[in-house]
C-alpha cells in the first residue's frame, strides 16, 4: 500500500484551518443571528452600558476573514468612545465599533474551536507521525533478507545436502537423519513460519495505521470543504442558514456518514490488495493478517447525532471514533494474530523446534556413541 | 567459531591414512568408504555454505530487531507490536544458533569421516578415491564461516531514512518530465534530434508549431 498520499503536516495545517474556519463561521452566525433576532442592538447596549439612545442607525460593516462580506447592522444612535466620550454621529466610529464586535466574536469562536480540537490533535500525534511505509519496507526487508533466504536454504541447500548423503543407509544414516538433517530442515521451516508471523503482524499494523490515517485525512478534508462551503454560503446570502442546529447538524451528519464509510469503501479494499501485492505475499498467514485489520476496520461505527448546538462535540466525537477504531484494530491484531503466533513460538522454543542442536566437538567421536546434544531432547 | 580451513582435513587433496593399529569396528569396505565420503562432502562444502547463509540471515535479523522495535515505538507499543518485537528477537536468536549449529556440524562430519576412514584400509582407499573424483567440489579449502553477531550484542537503534527533500523531488520530477519530453520529441521527429541555436528549418518558428502554442494564460 502506498501511503505517500498521507501528509501529517498537511493534516495538521488543515485542522488549524478548520479551527479558524469553524471559529469564523461561529462568529459570523453569532453576529448574524443577533441581527436577525434583533439582539445586535441589545448586545451593543450591553457593550456600551451607558447608551440611552432609543434611535439607532444602520451601518455597513465587513464581517468575516476568509470570506468577508458587507452587511447592514443596526447600531444604537449614540455610542461612547474608549475615553467614554460620546462620539455622537460619527459613522466611521460606529462602523469601527461594530466591526470590532464582529471580529471579537470570530476570535472568540476560533479560540473556542482551538481549545476543543487542538488538544485532540496533540493526542493523535503518534498516529499522525507513524510512517506506515516503514511497516511495508520493514516487512519487505524481512521477507527478502530472511524469509526468502530461508526458503532458499531449505529447498535448495538442504537438497544439496541431501544429495551428499542420499545413498547413505543403515543405522548411522538413520541417526544422522533423525538427529541432524531432519531437525535442521524442520527448524528452518519453523523459522520461516516465525518470520511470516512477524511480517503478518507488521502488515496488519500497516493496514491499521494506514486506514486510520486515511480516515483522518478524508475526515479533515471533508470538514474543511464543508466549512468552505458554509462560509461561501454566508458570503452569498448573508444568512445563518437555519443558524446553528441545522447548519451544524448538516456538517455533523456528513462527518458521521464519512467516518462510517471510509474504512469500508473501495479504497480500503484496493489498499488491502496493494498491501498484499507489494509484500509479495502468497502465504495465507500474511493475507490473514491484512484481512484481519481490514475486517475489523469494516465494522460499522454508529454515532448518535445528538440534536445539540454543540457542534464541536459532534466533530470531536467523529475524531474519537477513528481513534477508537484504530485501537480496536490493534486489539484485534493482538487477539487474533500476535497472541496465537507468540503462543506457538513459545511452544516451539520449549520443544527445541526453533533451532537445531549443536554437536559437541569437545569429545572424539567413538562408534555408537556419537554425541549430539539433540540426544538430550 | 575457529577457522576450520587451517585444518589439513579441510584442504584440497586431503588423503586419509589407514591406521593398522586402529581396531574400532565402525564398518568396513567400500560401502563404509562411500558413506564417509558423503559425510565428508557434506561437512566440507554444503554445511559451511549453509552456515554462512544463516550467518547472513542472522546478522540481517539483528538489524530487523531494531527495525521492528522502531515500528512498535512509533505507534506507542500496542501489545501486538510488542509481541512482534519479541518474536523478532527470538528469530534472531534462532538464526544465530542455527548458524553455529551448522558450522559445528560441518566440522563434526569432517572429523567423523576422516577419523573413521583410518579404521579400514579398503574404506580408506574408497574414501580417498571418491574424494578425488569429486575434486570439483573439494578443490578449495573449506570456506570459512564468518562469526555471526551475537543476539546479546546491543543493536543500534534504527533511524528511518529521511524522506526526499522537495529539491530532490523536483529533480526527480524534472528528470521524468525531461524523459517524457525526449520521448515526445522522438515521436514527433521520428527520432531526429532537435537542431540547436535557431538552425531548425523553420527559422524562428517554434518546433511544435502554432497549433501547440498555449491558448490560455499566454500573452495576447
Amino acid at each position: 500500500m502506498s501511503d505517500d498520499s498521507f501528509d501529517a503536516s498537511a493534516v495538521r495545517k488543515r485542522v488549524e484551518d478548520i479551527c479558524d474556519k469553524l471559529g469564523e463561521l461561529w462568529g459570523i452566525d453569532h453576529v448574524l443571528r443577533e441581527k436577525w433576532d434583533g439582539q445586535f442592538y441589545s448586545a451593543f447596549l450591553r457593550e456600551q452600558q451607558e447608551n440611552e439612545e432609543t434611535v439607532g442607525f444602520s451601518v455597513k460593516i465587513e464581517i468575516g476573514r476568509t470570506a468577508p462580506f458587507e452587511e447592514h447592522i443596526y447600531v444604537p444612535g449614540s455610542i461612547v468612545g474608549p475615553d467614554e466620550t460620546p462620539v455622537g454621529y460619527s459613522w466611521s466610529y460606529r462602523r469601527e465599533v461594530a466591526e470590532d464586535y464582529a471580529r471579537d466574536k470570530i476570535e472568540e469562536g476560533i479560540e473556542k474551536a482551538k481549545s476543543e480540537i487542538l488538544p485532540w490533535l496533540e493526542s493523535l500525534a503518534s498516529l499522525l507521525d507513524a510512517r506506515s511505509h516503514e511497516f511495508t519496507s520493514a516487512s519487505d526487508d524481512i521477507n527478502a533478507d530472511v524469509e526468502l533466504a530461508l526458503k532458499s536454504a531449505v529447498v535448495d541447500d538442504f537438497a544439496g545436502l541431501q544429495k551428499s548423503v542420499v545413498d547413505w543407509e543403515g543405522d548411522a544414516a538413520d541417526q544422522f537423519a533423525t538427529y541432524f538433517h531432519n531437525r535442521m530442515q524442520a527448524a528452518s521451516h519453523q523459522q520461516v513460519f516465525l518470520a511470516e508471523g512477524i511480517r503478518a503482524i507488521i502488515l496488519a499494523g500497516q493496514v491499521t495505521v494506514s486506514h486510520a490515517q486515511q480516515s483522518l485525512d478524508q475526515l479533515t478534508s471533508t470538514i474543511d470543504a464543508i466549512l468552505d462551503d458554509q462560509l461561501r454560503q454566508r458570503k452569498e446570502t448573508h444568512e445563518p442558514k437555519g443558524w446553528s442546529t441545522g447548519t451544524w447538524l448538516l456538517a455533523a451528519a456528513t462527518v458521521v456518514a464519512l467516518v462510517a464509510a471510509v474504512p469500508t469503501g473501495g479504497g480500503s479494499v484496493g489498499a488491502l490488495s496493494a498491501t498484499v501485492a507489494v509484500a509479495g505475499a502468497s502465504n495465507g498467514l500474511l493475507q490473514f493478517g491484512a484481512r484481519l485489520a481490514d475486517n475489523a476496520d469494516a465494522e460499522e461505527q454508529t454515532i448518535e447525532v445528538a440534536y445539540s448546538s454543540d457542534v464541536l462535540e459532534q466533530l470531536t466525537r467523529g475524531f474519537d471514533d477513528i481513534v477508537d477504531r484504530y485501537r480496536d484494530n490493534w486489539d484485534n491484531v493482538e487477539t487474533n494474530l500476535s497472541t496465537p503466533i507468540r503462543g506457538w513460538m513459545d511452544n516451539a522454543i520449549a520443544k527445541n523446534w526453533l533451532w537445531p542442536a549443536r554437536p559437541d566437538l569437545t569429545d572424539s567421536p567413538t562408534p555408537g556413541e556419537f554425541y549430539h546434544e539433540s540426544k538430550n531432547y | 567459531m575457529s577457522a576450520p580451513h587451517l585444518d589439513p582435513r579441510d584442504q584440497p587433496g586431503y588423503r586419509a591414512e589407514f591406521d593398522p593399529g586402529d581396531h574400532r569396528n565402525v564398518g568396513h569396505g567400500k560401502e563404509l568408504g562411500a558413506d564417509l565420503h558423503a559425510l565428508y562432502l557434506a561437512g566440507r562444502t554444503h554445511l559451511p555454505a549453509l552456515a554462512q547463509q544463516f550467518v547472513t540471515m542472522s546478522d540481517a535479523s539483528h538489524q530487523h530487531r531494531a527495525r521492528v522495535q522502531y515500528l512498535a515505538d512509533s505507534v506507542q507499543n500496542p501489545p501486538a507490536m510488542s509481541a512482534a518485537a519479541a518474536m523478532a528477537d527470538e528469530l534472531a536468536v534462532a538464526l544465530y544458533r542455527t548458524s553455529l549449529a551448522l558450522a559445528d556440524s560441518g566440522r563434526a562430519l569432517v572429523s567423523i569421516a576422516t577419523d573413521y576412514a583410518s579404521t579400514d584400509e579398503v574404506a580408506c582407499q574408497e574414501f580417498n578415491r571418491l574424494n578425488r573424483i569429486r575434486s570439483d567440489e573439494l578443490g578449495l579449502p573449506t570456506p570459512p564461516v564468518t562469526p555471526p553477531i551475537s543476539p546479546s550484542e546491543p543493536t543500534p537503534a534504527y533511524v528511518p531514512p529521511e524522506p526526499p527533500s522537495l529539491l530532490d523531488q523536483l529533480k526527480d520530477l524534472g528528470g521524468r518530465v525531461g524523459d517524457g519530453l525526449s520521448s515526445w520529441w522522438e515521436d514527433l521527429t521520428d527520432g531526429e534530434p532537435p537542431e540547436e541555436d535557431g538552425a531548425s528549418t523553420g527559422g524562428d518558428e517554434e518546433p511544435w508549431g502554432d497549433d501547440l502554442t498555449p491558448t490560455s494564460g499566454g500573452q495576447s
